[in-house]
């Protein structure tokens, strides 16, 4: 048997070629860091490879909405689902190359592999080029931006971002294994005759390393551990390396702290008990993901903050479907960046309201997601000091604050209910807000806003149910900045005390398409102030007023009356926000009977909607509004408003 | 709840007869007819197309000319420097009296020799410039038996750490005395009898390194809080350092504190931000200060048997000095017992005492409530040791539910809160841009007569962003009531146009009567960051000084005052001194003839009598301008540096002949060759 050099030099190249194929596919290959200022020292990360885009997708997501840039997840799903089989072909190619004689047919079969780099980094540039300008043009800030000159590599400017765009670890390895292949056509064939040797052999392994490679990082090496009642936990994530599952079953009456990357999976009723003492479940390492848990027995020491769980600088840990149970905090996340809390019931403990702690308190965190939690007879839900949040889902009753928000930007809430709280929720100090589809309800504080908005820009308030608060939406000092904007459109705003509250000093608000419905007072204007600054219809659509006088000559929907309530009453009552102490008693009407008497008592236009609705425009959510399980109790808290409404005309009436 | 919405519709129906009969009442056909034909009254209401509210405000508020107010608020000018006067209910501005920042009108630090030197004295020192601003954040009125006696206004300042003292004889401000180891403080208070005077230190500081000097990342182990007792010298308005104190803390931001009376005599409550000993560093990678201070849930009030502290500085070994004070090192300061922590709501601005000293009331802005914690329950914590942990300094916390009387759920961002003589409080909401009016509980109950005790009763809103707010006699034993002036950081849209920095606002509410009335708005100089309101009865200045020849600095005879017909000019060396005179209208000497170099001293005394008549002394050229009051004696010095004429001429207009009123400083020039020319 002879054995010529260039037998070595091809089997060579062909499993280096493969290594750095396989390889490849699991890194990243291309890189975007953007910052701006309002992420601080964040900066936000967004890895590409042909499989799909990692990283802080959601933020960028949140970010790009606002301008009308799509989400990522939407971008070249033809191209992603094409690439696995590109990789098989190149694969494929390089394994077959050692044996073809022929030079067309060698480059015919590396050609794949050649081509997917190429092919990756000319769709990426044009995805992205296309991406950043086929804004949708009714996006809230869309006008911020014009023509952006995306690039492959190197730095630009996007609105108040600073995009740096590298190549990463695994073109450079794509790129490797493209240079290999074509020394692989001028290689020396093998022959296929030979059946037996090493050949065989080496092509084989060759197979098996590709299916290996190909297989290994997405099986762990992790080991799963079962640890039942009568077992310590706290000894078994000593043992236990990174990476390991923990399996608990049972109840354990123990305090713990997580230390390293584990998951900790609860067995049906698996509990952990902290015994009525300090913080029961400590998590300080990335990437630990707690489920299917019952934590319960905090302590009650405010000044220890005493928890169910406390995250303490650890990114991307996952909670899920846990029972949390008489905790003085619920989850207390301190830099706990990118964190999931998911399908969390949770209730404070057994203490007067004014003692118990928040049921999830977010701080410097950000990026984090909270959905499908059920927060009760807690304090307040906290998210401070924490951009990129994704609220949904979420049901917040009998708390202190509902929301309780501040210095945190680009956050969406969605589909959330806020319920029996002392105030619904508070934004401040924070810009791009979302709200949509929530409902606040019942609020019955000292200062009962479902919704209260200081110091805030660019908050989109759509679609949304206030009903039965003192005061449903409260602005001070929103929107505040040259050019920011708040609106509020499409939300149901009924049987509350003030249906919208606003200091003078809340200039170039927007409302419209909604239903005001019942309200004692409908527009409170505080301060001796007017609603001027704020309009009230929008391309001719204004809002459903309950008490408006409507005439719709046409039947377009629109009243020709303008809407312009004043009367002595209202501007005496203006002073006393969510005290509504006259209403429906005899000193109201004394008020409004001395009103005409005294003629010189000058009664305040303090808004104009100059095209009232002469319909509540119910159905024009419903119908935008696709499968939302929220629709059903809009339009029946619609109806019931009605009701009470009507009700309550008539015992003006008489 | 029916019974208070009759009771308030009452109210309001009663009101609003009230001032409608007001207005229609002297009308012979009254009620209807009047509509018909208003009376001159109406007429005006009508004209200015006022509410029922403000045109019973705008009676309110009103003080006729020649008539005075009924209280005298006096306010902080924040980083202007200085305190302003202003009346109540009219808000008219009386007076601005400087203090750590010139005033040309009333030659304060322009010049002045006895001005100059206060300021001198009240800087750091050797190394550092002398001071001419600073940040008057608190003043506070001398108290004795717990209640205002208008003798002096003590001031902080959060930009040095030093206490200014103002007399109310004159008005002028006598001491500015910087306190070692400190480079802040928001304000100072005064015992009942103001003999001493507490400051706590709010920027924790190295102070015992070596030339004060230790690197951020020590912050924990060697940056250190305090708060200082000052011995304060009523007699003359001074600072008498020997005998003043200072105890060690934490570095935990001490910031506002109050002292105790009657049950909590002896005490001395602080509180506290950043427990969590955050510094910032945003470029190095550490969450900033702000985000930092508000990690954790609590921080700590601190409690301070400070008559237990005096005793003990009086005993050898139990202080050292450290720059030229007492002071009390932490440990011994734990080891005696003399600290003890509360829990507080996080970052809280306000810690206020119930006239009487029974309760002490905290507000964390983050917490819609105030936590009022009885002094005796604090104490019988502290007897029974009942403690739920310490701090990492050792210091016990006691427990929270043990001290804590009451909350009082009063809405968002609650900062400070005031008292009235009714057994009502009243604390300022941030957040809510509001105040809340409560019912106190305790001996309170009986004053207002509530059938719940800490309780919201009633709210009003304010604009925009309150900070403080005050009540007459609010932090004395003796509250007033009446009036609350709420103090607004922000104005915005209030006022007029007047370029992107906007005055601040004093609002004037009513509170009289069971609800609150927002009475009037008020642009302010400076920013007012808290004030006293006192009854004008109080206010008993000098109306011209008691004598003639009178040194406003040392408040007795001065040695360089000069008799009428003993104005005379000496050389002695290079120092030409002017014994002189001012009346209407003229310089005694008006002729002052000084070579290039010299130096010229001016002893100006105004020999008049009468009141308002004060005289200026304003120099060309030489950055001096003196207010020489009746029976004044004011200085100036200076070195003549340059050749040449320089006028000098009468500030303030004297009289008919007041533009008469001049003199010359002939400034030979060093080379005469060169005047001849």
């Amino acid at each position: 048997m002879v054995r010529g050099p260039d037998w070595w030099a091809s089997l060579t190249l062909a499993t280096v070629a493969l290594l750095a194929l396989g390889f490849a596919w699991f890194a990243p290959w291309w890189e975007m860091q953007a910052r701006a200022p309002q992420y601080g020292q964040r900066t936000l990360i967004v890895l590409v490879n042909p499989r799909g885009v990692e990283g802080d997708v959601f933020e960028v997501d949140t970010l790009g909405h606002y301008v009308g840039i799509q989400k990522m997840e939407n971008f070249a799903p033809f191209e992603r689902r094409l690439a696995p089989y590109g990789l098989g072909a190149a694969i494929l190619g390089l394994m077959t190359v050692p044996w073809l004689r022929r030079r067309w047919q060698r480059l015919a079969v590396v050609s794949p592999a050649l081509l997917l780099p190429i092919f990756f980094l000319i769709d990426l540039d044009w995805t992205m080029a296309r991406a950043a300008n086929d804004r949708d043009p009714d996006a809230a800030l869309n006008l911020v931006l014009k023509h952006v000159d995306t690039r492959l590599f190197g730095e630009y400017i996007l609105a108040q971002f600073k995009v740096t765009a590298r190549p990463g670890i695994g073109l450079f390895l794509a790129g490797l294994a493209a240079l290999l292949a074509v020394g692989l056509i001028f290689a020396v064939p093998l022959r296929l005759r030979r059946r037996s040797g090493p050949a065989k052999v080496l092509t084989v392994a060759a197979a098996a390393v590709a299916a290996l490679l190909l297989w290994l990082p997405g099986r762990a090496l992790a080991a799963e551990v079962f640890v039942p009642e009568g077992r310590s936990v706290a000894t078994a994530i000593e043992a236990a390396r990174e990476g390991d599952t923990l399996v608990i079953s049972g109840l354990h009456r123990e305090r713990l702290a997580v230390k390293k990357k584990l998951q900790l999976v609860g067995r049906p009723g698996a509990t952990l008990d902290g015994e009525g003492e300090g913080t029961v479940l400590r998590i300080e390492a990335d990437g630990v993901t707690v489920e299917d848990l019952v934590v319960r027995g905090s302590g009650d020491v405010y000044s220890k903050e005493d928890s169910a769980i406390r995250i303490e600088h650890a990114a991307g840990v996952q909670l899920r479907r846990l029972r949390i149970d008489d905790a003085l905090f619920g989850v207390f996340a301190l830099q706990a960046d990118r964190c999931v809390v998911e399908g969390v019931v949770l209730s404070g403990k057994n203490l007067p309201p004014i003692r118990r702690g928040d049921g999830i308190r977010l701080w410097y965190s950000s990026g984090c997601r909270l959905a499908g939690n059920v927060i009760d007879q807690s304090r307040d839900l906290v998210i401070w000091y924490s951009s990129g949040t994704l609220v949904e889902d979420n049901v917040v009753r009998r708390s202190r604050y509902g929301l309780h928000y501040m210095f945190s930007d680009d956050n969406l809430f969605r589909r959330n209910r806020f319920e029996d709280d002392e105030v619904g929720a508070v934004i401040m100090y924070s810009h791009r807000i979302t709200l949509e589809d929530n409902a606040f309800s019942f609020a019955t504080g000292a200062s009962a806003n479902g919704l209260m908005v200081k110091d805030a820009d660019d908050v989109f308030i759509r679609g949304n149910r206030f009903i039965g608060n003192a005061t449903a939406i409260f602005l001070d000092g929103a929107p505040q900045s040259r050019g920011g904007k708040l609106e509020v459109r499409g939300n149901l705003i009924a049987r509350n005390d003030v249906g919208v509250a606003l200091q003078p000093s809340s200039r170039g608000a927007t409302f419209w398409e909604n239903a005001f419905i019942g309200n004692r007072v409908q527009v409170q204007v505080q301060g001796t102030g007017t609603a001027e600054g704020t309009r009230w219809a929008v391309g001719g659509r204004g809002n459903y007023w309950s008490d408006a006088l409507i005439y719709d000559r046409d039947g377009s929907g629109i009243s020709a009356l303008p809407y312009r309530p004043e009367n002595a009453y209202e501007v005496l009552a203006d002073r006393y926000p969510t005290l509504a102490f006259f209403d429906a008693t005899p000193a109201a009407d004394a008020i409004d009977l001395g009103a005409r008497l005294f003629p010189f008592f000058a009664a305040r236009a303090k808004m104009t909607d100059p095209h009232p609705l002469s319909r509540p425009p119910l159905n024009d959510w419903t119908s935008s509004r696709t499968e939302s399980s929220g629709n059903l109790a809009a339009a029946g808290g619609g109806l019931f408003a009605i009701a009470g409404l009507l009700a309550w005309g008539a015992r003006r009436m008489s | 709840m029916r019974i208070s919405r009759i009771a308030a519709g009452a109210f309001a129906f009663a009101a609003v007869s009230a001032v409608g009969f007001f207005a229609v009442g002297r009308h012979p056909a009254g009620g209807l007819a009047a509509a018909a034909t208003p009376s001159p009254i109406d007429q005006i209401i009508q004209a200015r197309g006022l509410t029922p509210d403000e045109a019973a405000a705008a009676l309110k508020v009103f003080v006729p000319p020649g008539k005075y107010d009924d209280f005298v608020m006096i306010t902080s000018g924040g980083h202007r420097g200085s305190v302003m006067l202003y009346g109540i209910p009219s808000m008219r501005l009386l007076k601005e009296v400087p203090v750590y920042s010139p005033d040309s009108w009333q030659g304060w630090a322009q010049g002045g020799t006895d001005s100059m030197e206060v300021l001198k004295k009240g800087s750091f020192g050797p190394g550092l410039p002398t001071l001419t601003w600073g940040d008057l954040h608190h003043p506070q009125i001398s108290l004795t038996n717990g209640k205002y006696d208008g003798e002096w206004i003590a001031v902080s300042d959060k930009a040095a750490g030093r206490v200014g003292i103002i007399s109310m004889k004159d008005m002028k401000t006598k001491t500015i005395f910087k306190t070692p180891n400190i480079v802040s403080d928001h304000h100072a208070v005064f015992t009942d009898d103001s003999d001493w005077l507490v400051q706590t230190a709010f920027f924790p500081m190295p102070f015992n390194e070596k030339n004060g000097y230790a690197p951020i990342e020590q912050f924990k182990d060697k940056y250190r809080g305090s708060a200082s007792f000052l011995k304060f010298d009523r007699q003359k308005g001074a600072i008498e350092v020997a005998k003043s104190f200072q105890i060690e803390l934490p570095p935990y931001f001490q910031d506002l504190s109050i002292l105790g009376r009657g049950p909590s005599d002896g005490m001395l409550f602080i509180n506290s931000m950043d427990t969590e000993l955050a510094f910032g560093g945003v470029l190095e990678k550490r969450p900033p200060l702000e985000v930092g201070a508000s990690m954790h849930e609590m921080d700590y009030l601190h409690v301070i048997d400070w008559k237990k502290a005096l005793a003990l500085a009086g005993q050898p070994g139990k202080t050292h000095l450290v720059n030229g004070i007492k002071v009390m090192t932490l440990s011994t300061a734990v080891a005696e017992g003399l600290i003890y922590y509360v829990p507080e709501s996080k970052s809280p601005h306000g810690v206020d005492l119930s006239p009487g000293g029974e309760y002490v009331m905290v507000s964390g802005k983050l917490d819609p409530h105030v936590s009022v914690f009885s002094v005796e329950k604090i104490k019988k914590a502290i007897a029974e040791k009942n403690v739920e942990g310490k701090d990492p300094y050792g210091i016990p916390i006691l427990k929270y539910d043990a001290c804590l009387e009451a909350h009082v759920q009063v809405g968002l961002g609650p900062l400070h809160t005031v008292f009235d003589d009714k057994g009502y409080a009243y604390t300022s909401l941030f957040l809510d841009s509001a105040v809340a009016k409560w019912s106190m509980g305790g001996v309170y109950a009986e004053k207002n007569k509530e059938k719940e005790s800490w309780k919201l009763v009633d709210k009003v809103s304010i604009h925009y962003n309150i900070g403080h707010l005050q009540a007459p006699g609010s932090n004395t034993k003796h509250p007033y009531g009446k009036y609350l002036v709420a103090l607004n950081k922000w104005s915005v849209d209030r006022f007029p146009p007047l370029g992107p920095l906007h005055p601040q606002n004093l609002q004037l509410i009513d509170i009289s009567g069971p609800k609150m009335v927002l009475l009037s708005d008020t642009p302010t100089i400076g920013e007012p960051h808290n004030a006293q309101i006192m009854p004008i009865e109080l206010l008993q200045a000098w109306r011209t000084y008691p004598e003639t020849g009178f040194d406003s600095a040392k408040m007795a005879h001065s040695a360089y005052a000069t008799a009428q017909g003993k104005e005379r000019i000496e050389r002695k060396g290079n120092t030409v001194t002017v014994w002189g005179t001012v009346m209407r209208s003229h310089y005694t000497p008006d002729i002052v003839r000084v070579k290039e170099g010299d130096k010229v001293v001016f002893n100006w005394t105004n020999v008049e009598t009468a009141e308002d008549a004060t005289h200026g002394f304003g120099v060309h050229g030489y950055n001096v301008n003196l207010s020489i009051d009746p029976g004044a004696t004011e200085r100036a010095e200076f070195v003549a540096t340059k050749g040449g004429v320089y006028p000098y001429y009468c500030t303030e207009f004297c009289s008919a002949l007041h533009m008469e009123m001049t003199g010359w400083l002939l400034v030979e020039p060093a080379s005469t060759k060169l005047a001849e020319k």
